[in-house]
Parts: C-alpha cells; sequence; structure tokens
C-alpha cells in the first residue's frame, strides 16, 4: 500500500515538473511586437478597425487604429502566419518565415462578393436601380386617400404623372398614356386597367394591392432591362413573403369580394381572390352621378402563388380573370345606348435566382383579351393576345461593378371585325352597313445590356437595346441610355439621365397598326430624404423631351414635390407641376395623319397642382387629396359641311389640332377610415366611406356634337361620389 | 525669416490639436464595449455619441456606425419617460444602421431590436409590416452568423414580443437558448461587442415563465444571475418568482 502510494506521489510530481516545463520555457522566450499598417489596394485609405491576429491565436487579436496601424504582440521566436480581416474586404493571409524586422503593409481587395443578406434582396431589384425616382409600398398605397387602394391610381397621386382624365392610365411626365411600360414581375401588361364606375366613365387597374410589394416609378429614361417603353416605366412586384392563414371578406358599395392567403409547405404562399361590383347599389346612392350609366358591373378574381426555391431562388406564378360590361347613353341624347362587354384573362410566371456574384431571371407572361362594343348600326368584336418570354442574367463582376444583360421576346395581336354605318354620322339600328375586318401584330426580338459603375459618391450606367432579330416587316431599331448619379450624402443625391427610346404601340387598329415612336429625352431629379422622425421629402425635377412618330412634339417640363410629418399625426404633401408641349405636328397631306391627331391627346399643362393630406387620430385615420390644373388642350368642332362621298356631314375643325383649352380641373376627395382590431385574436376590422369630389365641381372632360354638328353639349368628368364598406379580416 | 517663424508657429499650434483630436477618437473606440453597459450614466452615453459621430464623419466604419447605434440603443432605455426623446434615439439608432453599406450579422441583429423598440411609436396601419421588417431583419442576422448570440438573441426577443396570433411565441425558447450557448465574442477584433448574454438568460426565463414553465424560469434565472450577480434586471426577476 505504501509502495503505491510511493508510486502516485511520483508521478504527480512528475507531472508537475511537465506542466511546469513550458512556463519556464515561456519565461525564458522574448515578448515581440508585430507593427504594420492595413490600407485599402484600391483607394489607398487607412483602414481603421481591421482585425489582426496571428493563425490559431484569436483571443490576440488587435486593430487597427485611425492611421490603420497595428501593433501585436506575440511570444516566441517566429510568428506563423499573420491574419488580416475586414468586412467587405477579402481576409489577408501572410506566412511568415522569421519575425519581421520592418513594419508590415497590409493592402486589403475589396472583397466584391455580397452578404448573403444582400444576395437576396439584390437579385429581386432593377440593375438601374438608383435611378429610381419613387418608389411606392404597400402602405403608401392603402394610405394615399386618393389611390382608393389601387397601385395604379397611387401613381397618378405623384407630381410626375400628368394624367388628364381620371382613370388609372398612366401618363409620364407628358407622354400618351400608350408610351408608359407597365410591368407585373417583370413582363409587361398592356392594357393594364378595367373599367370601373367609381370614376364616371373612369378606369381602375387590375392588380390587387393585397398581392402588391412595392411600386418602383421611372417617370423617365425607363430602364433598359425592361422592354418596349418609351417614356416612363411602373415596375410592381408581388409580395413572396409568407404568413399565417387569413380570410379577409370585403363588403361595400363599390366592391365587395373575399381574399383568403394560407402558406404552402415550409417555404411557399398561396393567395387568392375574388371581387365584385354590382352597379344598381352604387346608382341608387348617388343617382346623379350615374345618369349616362345605366348598367354596368364586373367580376374579376386572381391566385398568386410564391414559393422560395432553394437558399436564393424565388418563383412567383399570378392567373387573373376578369369579366365587366356597362352601358352608356351619350349626354346628346337620342334612343341608342353604347354597350361594351370585356373578357380577359392573363398570367405571369417568373423565377428569380441569386448567387454570390451573379443572378439569373427568368419570366413570361400569356394574355388574352374578347371585347365587344355595339351601338346602334355598329358593333364590333375585338380579340387579343400578346404574348412574352425574357431571360436576364447579371454579373457583378467587383462590389461597384455589375451588368446585366438579357433576351426578350414580345409578340402582340389584335383582331378586330365588325359591323360599321355606311355614313359614319348615322347610328340608327336600321342604317346600311358594310363588314370589316382588320388585323394587326407586331413580334420584337430584343438583346440589351446595361453595365453600372459606382465609384464613391457616383453611380454611372450606360446600356444599349436591340433588335436583335431585323427582318423586312421589322427593320432594326434601337434603345441607348446614360444615367449619372451623384450622391451629395446619404439622404440627398442628384440623377442626370439621358437616352433615345423606341418603342411600338397601336393607338388606334383601325387606322394604323402598330406605330414606332421614337422618344430622346432628358431628365434631371433632385431628391432630399430628410433622416430625422418627420420623415420630410424634398424632390424636384426638370426634364425635356423630344417624341417623333406619325405624330411629333416636343415637351418640356419641371416639377417640385415636398412632404412631411406634423406632431406624428398629420402628414401633408404639395406638388407643383407644369409641361410645355409644342402643337402636334404631321403629314398635312395624310389625312389619316389629321384624324389621328384629332383623337390623340396633347399634354400640355400648363400648372398643376396636387395636395396629399393624412390625420391620424384614436378615432380613426381622416385623408384628403385635392388637385387643380390647367384645363386639358382638346379641338373643338366649328361647324360641319355635307360629305359628298355617303350625303352626310362632316364635322369642320380648326387648321390647328388641340389649340384650345378646357376650362380648369378642380377636384377633392376625403376618406375617412376605422381600424380595430381584437386584442384576444387578432382579427381586425376596417370601416371606411370615401366622398370624391365633395364640392361636386363640373369639371369638363370633352364636348360632344349633336348629329348635325349644330350644338356642343359639355361631357363631365366623375361628379360627386359617396361609397362606404367594411373589411373583415380572420387570421 | 519671418515666414519659416509663422509657418512653425501655425504647425505648433495646429498639429497638438490634430494629435489630440486622432486620439480623442482613437479613446472613443478602445474597450467601448466596457464603457456601454446598463450602469453607463447618460451624460457619458452622449459624449460618446458625440464622439462617435464626429469620428464616422472623418473615417466612415462599421464598428464606429455599430457602436453609435448601439449608443443610441442605450440612451432609449435612459429617455423611456420621454416618448419623443425616446423615439429620437430609436430613429437615430435605426437610421445609422440602415445607412450602413455593408452590414454583417451584429448590424441586422441591433437594427432588428431598435425596429421592435420603435413599433410602440408606429401607427396601427403601419405596425404589422414594420414588425415584418423588424423580424427579417433578426432573421438575416441569423443566416448570416447561426452561431451569434445577439443574432438569436435579437430573433428570440422578436418573437417573444409577437403576439401569438401573428405567429409569436413560437421560437423565442429555442432562440434564445442558442443565444446563452454561443460564445459571447466571436469576432477576436477589440472593437467588437461582447455583450448580450445576460439579457438573453432574462428573456429567456420570461419566455417560460409567459409559457408557464415556473421551475424552468427559475432555473434559467438562477444560473444567469450566478454567471452575471450584477445584473439588474435578473435581481428583479428572481425576486419576483
Amino acid at each position: 500500500m505504501a509502495f503505491f502510494s510511493l508510486l502516485r506521489a511520483r508521478r504527480l510530481l512528475r507531472s508537475l515538473a511537465l506542466l511546469c516545463l513550458p512556463v519556464a520555457v515561456a519565461t525564458a522566450q522574448t515578448s515581440t511586437t508585430l507593427r504594420g499598417t492595413v490600407a485599402d489596394q484600391v483607394t489607398g485609405e487607412q483602414l481603421l478597425g481591421a482585425t489582426v491576429r496571428l493563425a490559431g491565436q484569436p483571443s490576440g487579436a488587435t486593430a487597427t487604429d485611425l492611421d490603420g496601424a497595428f501593433a501585436l504582440p506575440f511570444v516566441g521566436g517566429t510568428p506563423d502566419t499573420l491574419v488580416v480581416s475586414y468586412v467587405g474586404y477579402r481576409p489577408f493571409r501572410l506566412v511568415l518565415q522569421a519575425a519581421p524586422t520592418t513594419p508590415v503593409a497590409v493592402r486589403l481587395v475589396p472583397t466584391g462578393s455580397l452578404t448573403l443578406a444582400q444576395v437576396e434582396v439584390t437579385a429581386k431589384r432593377p440593375i438601374a436601380e438608383e435611378f429610381i425616382v419613387r418608389e411606392l409600398d404597400f402602405l403608401s398605397i392603402v394610405t394615399n386617400p386618393a389611390a382608393a387602394a389601387d397601385p395604379l391610381l397611387a401613381v397618378r397621386t405623384l407630381p410626375a404623372a400628368t394624367t388628364l382624365d381620371e382613370s388609372a392610365s398612366i401618363s409620364l411626365r407628358g407622354s400618351d398614356p400608350s408610351q408608359t411600360g407597365i410591368y407585373l414581375n417583370n413582363v409587361p401588361i398592356y392594357d393594364a386597367v378595367k373599367f370601373a364606375q367609381l370614376t364616371g366613365i373612369g378606369t381602375f387597374g387590375i392588380f390587387s394591392v393585397d398581392l402588391i410589394k412595392s411600386v418602383l416609378v421611372f417617370p423617365s429614361n425607363p430602364p433598359l432591362e425592361f422592354g418596349n417603353a418609351g417614356a416612363g416605366l411602373i415596375s410592381l412586384s408581388t409580395d413572396e413573403r409568407p404568413r399565417d392563414k387569413f380570410v379577409q371578406a370585403s363588403l361595400g358599395l363599390a366592391n365587395s369580394g373575399v381574399l383568403a392567403g394560407r402558406p404552402v409547405g415550409q417555404r411557399g404562399m398561396l393567395k387568392a381572390y375574388v371581387n365584385a361590383q354590382a352597379g344598381q347599389l352604387l346608382r341608387a346612392v348617388n343617382p346623379s352621378s350615374f345618369r349616362q350609366l345605366p348598367q354596368f358591373g364586373l367580376v374579376d378574381g386572381g391566385v398568386h402563388y410564391a414559393t422560395k426555391i432553394g437558399e436564393y431562388g424565388t418563383l412567383k406564378a399570378f392567373g387573373y380573370g376578369l369579366s365587366e360590361r356597362y352601358a352608356y347613353r351619350p349626354v346628346t341624347g337620342g334612343p341608342e345606348t353604347y354597350h361594351y362587354r370585356n373578357l380577359r384573362g392573363f398570367y405571369t410566371l417568373s423565377y428569380e435566382q441569386a448567387w454570390a456574384h451573379s443572378d439569373l431571371a427568368v419570366s413570361h407572361g400569356l394574355s388574352n383579351r374578347r371585347a365587344h362594343d355595339a351601338l346602334g348600326n355598329y358593333r364590333t368584336t375585338r380579340r387579343s393576345s400578346d404574348y412574352y418570354a425574357a431571360i436576364h442574367y447579371r454579373r457583378y463582376w467587383t462590389a461597384t461593378l455589375s451588368t446585366r444583360a438579357g433576351l426578350s421576346y414580345d409578340e402582340r395581336r389584335l383582331h378586330l371585325a365588325g359591323q360599321f354605318p355606311v355614313r359614319r354620322d348615322e347610328l340608327s339600328a336600321t342604317a346600311p352597313t358594310y363588314a370589316a375586318a382588320f388585323g394587326q401584330g407586331r413580334t420584337l426580338w430584343e438583346a440589351y445590356q446595361y453595365t453600372k459603375l459606382t465609384r464613391g459618391a457616383w453611380v454611372l450606367g450606360a446600356g444599349l437595346r436591340l433588335n436583335a432579330l431585323p427582318r423586312p416587316a421589322q427593320v432594326g431599331y434601337g434603345s441607348a441610355q446614360l444615367n449619372v448619379r451623384r450622391n451629395l450624402n446619404a439622404h440627398r443625391f442628384l440623377n442626370l439621365s439621358g437616352g433615345q427610346y423606341t418603342s411600338f404601340t397601336s393607338p388606334d387598329p383601325v387606322y394604323y397598326g402598330f406605330l414606332r415612336t421614337r422618344i430622346r429625352q432628358v431628365a434631371l431629379d433632385y431628391s432630399a430624404v430628410s433622416s430625422s422622425a418627420d420623415g420630410a421629402t424634398l424632390t424636384a425635377a426638370v426634364y425635356a423631351k423630344q417624341e417623333r412618330s406619325v405624330l411629333s412634339t416636343n415637351l418640356v417640363g419641371a416639377e417640385i414635390f415636398g412632404q412631411r410629418t406634423f406632431l406624428n399625426r398629420l402628414r401633408a404633401d404639395l406638388a407643383a407641376a407644369t409641361v410645355h408641349a409644342t402643337p402636334t405636328r404631321y403629314d398635312a397631306t395624310n389625312p389619316d395623319a389629321r384624324a389621328l391627331a384629332l383623337t390623340q391627346r396633347r399634354y400640355d399643362v400648363r400648372f398643376q397642382l396636387k395636395s396629399t393630406l393624412k390625420f391620424v387620430s384614436k378615432w380613426g385615420e381622416l385623408g384628403a387629396f385635392a388637385q387643380y390644373r390647367a384645363g386639358a388642350p382638346f379641338t373643338p368642332v366649328l361647324g360641319a359641311a355635307p360629305d359628298p362621298t355617303n350625303g352626310g356631314v362632316l364635322p369642320q375643325y380648326p387648321a390647328e389640332v388641340n389649340a384650345s383649352y378646357l376650362p380648369n380641373y378642380f377636384r377633392t376627395d376625403l376618406t375617412a377610415s376605422k381600424f380595430i382590431r381584437r386584442q384576444t385574436n387578432g382579427n381586425t376590422l376596417v370601416l371606411y366611406a370615401v366622398c370624391s369630389n365633395i364640392f361636386n365641381t363640373r369639371n369638363v372632360s370633352g364636348y360632344a356634337y349633336t348629329p348635325g354638328y349644330t350644338q356642343s353639349v359639355p361631357e363631365y368628368f366623375q361628379r360627386r361620389l359617396l361609397y362606404f364598406g367594411v373589411v373583415k379580416t380572420w387570421q | 525669416m519671418k515666414k519659416y517663424l509663422l509657418l512653425f508657429l501655425l504647425l505648433a499650434v495646429l498639429i497638438p490639436g490634430q494629435l489630440a483630436a486622432q486620439t480623442r477618437g482613437q479613446n472613443v473606440l478602445t474597450g467601448i464595449q466596457r464603457k456601454i453597459t446598463w450602469h453607463t450614466p447618460v451624460d457619458s452615453l452622449q459624449l460618446m455619441a458625440k464622439a462617435l459621430a464626429e469620428l464616422q464623419t472623418t473615417k466612415p466604419n462599421a464598428y464606429l456606425t455599430y457602436w453609435g447605434a448601439y449608443t443610441q440603443y442605450h440612451l432609449y432605455f435612459r429617455a423611456v419617460q420621454n416618448k419623443t426623446e425616446a423615439e429620437e434615439h430609436l430613429v437615430k439608432g435605426i437610421a445609422l444602421l440602415e445607412d450602413a453599406p455593408t452590414k454583417t450579422a451584429e448590424h441586422y441583429a441591433l437594427l432588428s431590436l431598435l425596429q421592435g423598440l420603435n413599433l410602440q411609436y408606429a401607427s396601427f396601419l403601419t405596425v404589422v409590416f414594420k414588425a415584418n421588417t423588424a423580424k427579417d431583419n433578426a432573421e438575416k442576422a441569423v443566416a448570416l452568423a447561426p452561431d451569434n448570440l445577439r443574432a438569436h438573441y435579437a430573433r428570440g426577443v422578436n418573437d417573444f414580443h409577437t403576439p401569438k396570433q401573428y405567429g409569436g411565441g413560437k421560437v423565442a425558447v429555442a432562440h434564445l437558448k442558442k443565444a446563452i450557448a454561443a460564445p459571447e465574442k466571436p469576432d477576436p477584433n477589440p472593437y467588437a461587442p461582447n455583450w448580450g448574454k445576460a439579457d438573453a438568460y432574462c428573456y429567456l426565463a420570461q419566455a417560460y415563465q409567459a409559457a408557464g414553465q415556473l421551475d424552468l424560469a427559475r432555473k434559467y434565472a438562477t444560473e444567469g444571475l450566478s454567471k452575471y450577480p450584477n445584473h439588474g434586471r435578473l435581481k428583479g426577476l428572481l425576486a419576483k418568482m
């Protein structure tokens, strides 16, 4: 027993001796300090806060000081490997053969790769995102008193919107709405409006706000990665974020419907909705506003599915269907009523995949439409179909240099057939007619590249979009763009953009096919957003445009917009804008060109003021929107002359079209809403009421004429209109 | 000769000032985590916020951004009785982090915490969407650094404060457990943060308490207090149990 005790004691002593040995050796070693500096390889700037350590000794790390200098003490003869790391740079490793006698100069290389979170976010953004002038999110749409929770109507309240009617067809900075590109998940949606009588003879957009995550508005110089937009662009993205299962029911005078959503699998979200509008209820409450509309109604619905695929892939699919009809009684009286019926369906499919240095997007869409209209002996059927497919690839060469390139196929077909009156002014049901059919179409293969470079406070972008497959029927054409952005600080920037764009639109399939329009434009935008709690915003812009087609015009314009929150309860904005458009020019020897000029608007808006107020209190929210602008140009009928070809009469117009002006336009809308949430289960209830055109202003939209053109009768935009409803959500 | 004398005098006046300013800047970051605690007085925090902001203008840096926002985070708790001032601190902190060109998991975690606190000042229309943003940022932090204490802490706190009907209360315990198991300072940089573990213990105990599991709540509160005996909230929590 004593022997074992002795053995244990000896072992213990030996172990203690072994443990003490390194300590003794270490104390015998000399302590040295490794010195050096760390700087950016590209700019030479000394980096503050870079981590400096020796491999295998993470606890002994140090950081660089204001001069980028470091002093790293180490113990022993020769350090192994020096490791320097810094956010946004590639780690630097230096194998040391001996302790350096002079300071080490380390130059770190910017990584060029993005963090994982940034990859995910960036992949869904257009490459020209720095040049976006305005972004609207879900909230700014639903709380906009003039938007009626419609994404496109919300755009109409921006200073850049120069729409001269009350519809959701958006004119941007003086260009015709047909030149404004509207994209949903990177797929163009042509004729993105449906008829709804809330605005008299106006229209609402077809996108349900409950599906939309963001709306990007490029009022000038549409990004070349999108397709055939000549003047401006509105890009809508649907919301792919999953949430818990919910059901929402809305019941109102203007609209009633059901929206439901539920997660599908681990990462997918399915939403579906159906809306219906019964005109009788709205008419009963507002009889004077619907004298010209004895009948109207619609049903539409959509299904949206989005899911994450892999770590950074997103798939979105959206299908939509619409059936609508209305009857319109002309203000000039007469027995005949205009009837319109429209059936429409489309779907879009898009997939985006991101990697650390690149991303890929594929999108596809198909749309079909059939519309019937009839007035007396005139009746037509219009069929149209659109097909679109595109692929985009973006490469981040470095953190500051990226290129996006892609190829798109865009096909549109229109077909119109019907019975037309022999004499244009004789529309009675028994008058003689002739049958005719027209077909129009275009097929565009386009390829583009856009490159963006960020250098300090400057962002430069340049791109080219070309007809990728010129053919005799579709000769070569191109679009080019240059953007320069200067960040004055984190909250203010200047953006100068210019370019030439080619688009193909169809203003009137009877007289023209798809017209080629060349638009040259330059715009200077300024934006400042305060970082303070009041969220003050100031934007301003000046621009010039030149449009060349069968009709030609030049435009110059300016706009300014300010927004601020007061006392955390009142948000107010004010926008002022002016656009001067030269008189429309066309080939005087071409009668079709003159006929087209008579139907097209001239966006000469001498002044335009818009203001929105939102007031939040414990009793609910109040909103108001007011717009006052100069009257739109129009062409009056001066008289009538006999038509020798068929014995009828022809209207006589002045030599210069769109040279007269309608009276000034003024409208004010009010909204009130109350949001109630039950604390026990989270269910919500929203009560709302809207009164548009509260002063019942008679805003003239144009003039109609009696059959002999002997008398003109003013047509008005929407008169005072009241509607209210309730939205209940269960979740 | 006079010219050189003047130049010398000018340099003699300017250089020490410049050096002093640099030293002040350097001093702000040295041992900064130790300087910002729940016991740091308001005036010290304000001076620190000012010094960090000054240094940020001349030498923009991810750590300066982080500590600038973290100082605002602490100032918020000192000013919580004054709603306007408290909100101002949150807004400043959020703006600092949102404007940072490169964000790490630490940035996203702190941003989520600030945004979560700021929800109390949001209007009823904005609260749901702002809450989603706070949650997204916490998830980004966890995705970027799955072993980061403060990333899990932020996600756990976000879930803890999310009402059940909005999907809250499901993952708080799991994330807070990961937080207390994670190393305090995964980044060896002396300017990197190491706070949060004591607070994570506190929230973990509260999460168990809210779920009615008082034994576990007491266990983690005791364990936390044994490791951080000066943590006021843990003391108070345990005393109430």
